[in-house]
């Protein structure tokens, strides 16, 4: 039997004639709709109170340093962008990227190193490099704000520098390393200031006390030179003797002299290739570039060796440099200061100008902090950290304890401790090890007295002269 | 109905609260019978009316066509529907029997038993084609299936409805 549509039709609605909705069911939607309303608005207020605690947070952070020393909410996004540049370009360098950022950036050795001696990481250490490079300041000013806690945002800013200015430097960086080709065979950082300087990394293929060949380029060893393994002094003997054991390298900063032979000024001597540069170095790309010169500013960081109110010499840089009116003197703790802040002793970064065969310090960065001498102290008992000068002969040496007593100052006892960052040196700056140290000797220290009354030596000088001014019971400040 | 429905949606439209409720109390009956054909117990019915009217009542101020008012609310709720469904039967869709769920009411008579021996696709356009008079393309646009998928269920509906109504099996 066939059906229609309308039957089929008809034949549903029957079925469904008495499916109507309850009377309820009205009251129970429009129960929904209130429940719901309710739930928005709560949940409306709720997202509301977040977004406006999120503008908030964005717009104080944007202009208050609410992340500390990381700076403002910009500040630390900055930071994050440079940090990831940086880190990227560590990569692409492969080895020795702060060298090879120093080289393309043409920053001087003296840069260089004091970026490869400080704590820093090899990518902390290319930013850092940028950042002095695009602010015009010393490194050392950039090593400085770091070491305060500083995030790199916030010594941007300071610095004025943009994240733009950094991914120049980067790209900077990154064509110098592409010419090279792929940046682990490029040369290292050379500087060539003043046409005359000399840097060279490689094998250290014989030594004497008077000579050392690094990377088959033959340095005169002077009284002047300084020698390094690991952070201390070590000397020619020493070398000869680790020669004996295997192959060592060394990084050699020298300079050319009159009859041609080359006076080497450092010696950083290093245990492996990696450490050390693997070419010789300072031909660079054109061997006549020896007389040319790149920049006359050069940083120069150590401890100040002499300093009078026209002439600074600093531990590690081979020429006396000129002190004047125009030079800008900043102290850690205090910040602009003069020339009389400067004190034997002090470790400090100078930014110098090389005019013709004279330096000229253009900014003095007094890295040690400013403290206050106490005047009212007992003159035998210095309590605070100001650097002091002692003179006298030594009563004793004791290797195990790294101290030493004079004999002006046993009575009291006075205990002049050997740190690991004093310096030790005769009287023509050549570095001494602690060992060389004997009873009798004539020294001058200079320290500070801790705590326990026991002498924290800076640097300690053997002396020749016997007319030293025995202990006058009183440091000479 | 008509005019009535497209008065009632240009209120609901401007926000008269009060419209929403008269939209209700036109559109609820018919709703509920091509629901139940679906689900075919009133506590799901009820449940996906309400649902159903909830997400109306969040779109109301975009309801400007009254034509499509009523297809739209019925794709709501077939989607509601459908949900349902899978949650309440997760494996497989029963065909052929229904659990006699206690308080429930089920339809009757022979039309009844036809109807539950047919898919719930199969009965969902059953009742939306005899029961609402709704076109075969609306048909498509509410259950988003093609024009031949449709025809086929209505096709295979029908012949299991004649077989059980005109030989009792």
């Amino acid at each position: 039997m066939e059906h229609n549509d309308r039957e089929y039709t008809d034949m549903l609605n029957n079925e469904l004639k008495d499916i109507e909705p309850g009377a309820g069911l009205h009251s129970k939607v429009r129960d929904g709709i209130a429940a719901n309303a309710v739930h928005m608005r709560r949940r409306n207020t709720a997202l509301g109170a977040v977004v406006i605690a999120v503008v908030l947070t964005m717009g104080l952070s944007a202009v208050t340093p609410v992340f500390g020393r990381n700076g403002t909410l910009p500040q630390v996004i900055t930071a994050m962008a440079a940090e990831r540049q940086a880190k990227k370009m560590s990569k692409t360098l492969g080895t020795a990227p702060v060298q090879q950022t120093g080289t393309a950036l043409q920053t001087s050795v003296t840069t260089v190193q004091t970026v490869s001696d400080s704590a820093l990481s090899e990518t902390d250490g290319v930013l850092a490099l940028v950042i002095a490079n695009k602010s015009g300041k010393p490194v050392a000013d950039v090593l400085t704000l770091r070491a305060t806690g500083l995030g790199w945002g916030r010594i941007m800013a300071q610095l004025n520098v943009s994240g733009r200015d950094i991914g120049k430097a980067m790209s900077q960086v990154k064509g110098a390393a592409a010419t090279k080709g792929k940046g682990e065979n490029s040369k290292p950082a050379v500087s060539n200031t003043d046409g005359n300087k000399i840097v060279v990394n490689g094998e250290i293929t014989g030594v004497s006390d008077t000579l050392i060949t690094v990377a088959a380029k033959t340095f005169v060893v002077g009284s002047t030179t300084q020698l390094k393994y690991q952070g201390k002094a070590i000397t020619t003997t020493e070398i000869a003797a680790k020669l004996l054991t295997g192959k060592f390298y060394a990084t050699v900063q020298g300079t050319k002299q009159v009859d041609t032979s080359i006076l080497a000024n450092v010696i950083i001597v290093q245990d492996t290739a990696e450490q050390a540069k693997q070419e010789q170095v300072n031909e660079q790309t054109n061997p006549s570039n020896e007389q040319a010169a790149v920049s006359n500013d050069q940083q120069a960081r150590g401890k100040v060796t002499v300093v009078s109110a026209t002439v600074l010499h600093v531990d590690g840089f081979a020429n006396d440099i000129i002190l004047n009116a125009d030079t800008k003197v900043e102290q850690v703790g205090t910040g602009t200061t003069n020339i009389a802040a400067i004190k034997l002793g002090q470790t400090v970064q100078v930014h110098v100008i090389l005019s013709g065969t004279t330096y000229t310090a253009q900014q003095v960065h007094i890295e040690d902090a400013y403290v206050k001498t106490d005047t009212t102290a007992n003159e035998n008992q210095t309590t605070n950290s100001a650097v002091t000068t002692w003179q006298g002969t030594i009563a004793s040496t004791t290797p195990g304890a790294q101290f030493i007593t004079l004999t002006e100052f046993n009575n009291p006892t006075v205990f002049f401790r050997i740190m690991a960052t004093s310096v030790l040196q005769d009287a023509s700056h050549k570095a001494l090890l602690f060992t060389t140290l004997t009873a009798g000797q004539k020294v001058t220290i200079m320290g500070r007295t801790l705590t326990d009354n026991s002498v924290e030596v800076v640097k300690l000088t053997t002396t020749t002269s016997t007319s030293v001014n025995p202990g006058k019971g009183n440091g000479k400040h | 109905m008509d005019d009535e429905l497209r008065t009632v949606v240009t209120r609901v439209h401007s926000g008269e609260e009060a419209a929403f409720d008269d939209l209700y109390h036109l559109t609820v009956r018919q709703l509920y019978k091509t629901l139940y054909t679906y689900l075919m117990t009133r506590e799901d019915v009820e449940d996906v009316v309400q649902e159903a009217y909830l997400k109306l009542y969040q779109v109301r101020r975009k309801l400007d066509d009254t034509r499509s008012v009523p297809v739209y609310l019925r794709m709501i709720a077939i989607n509601c529907a459908r949900r349902k469904f899978r949650r309440s039967h997760p494996i497989t869709a029963p065909v052929e029997e229904e659990d006699d769920v206690s308080g429930t009411e089920t339809m009757k008579g022979v039309v009844r038993e036809a109807l539950q021996k047919l898919s719930p696709a199969d009965r969902l356009v059953m009742g939306l084609f005899y029961g609402d008079q709704t076109s075969i393309q609306d048909i498509c646009r509410m259950t988003g299936e093609k024009e031949g998928t449709v025809k086929s269920r209505l096709s295979r509906a029908r012949e299991r409805l004649r077989e059980v109504i005109d030989h009792g099996t």
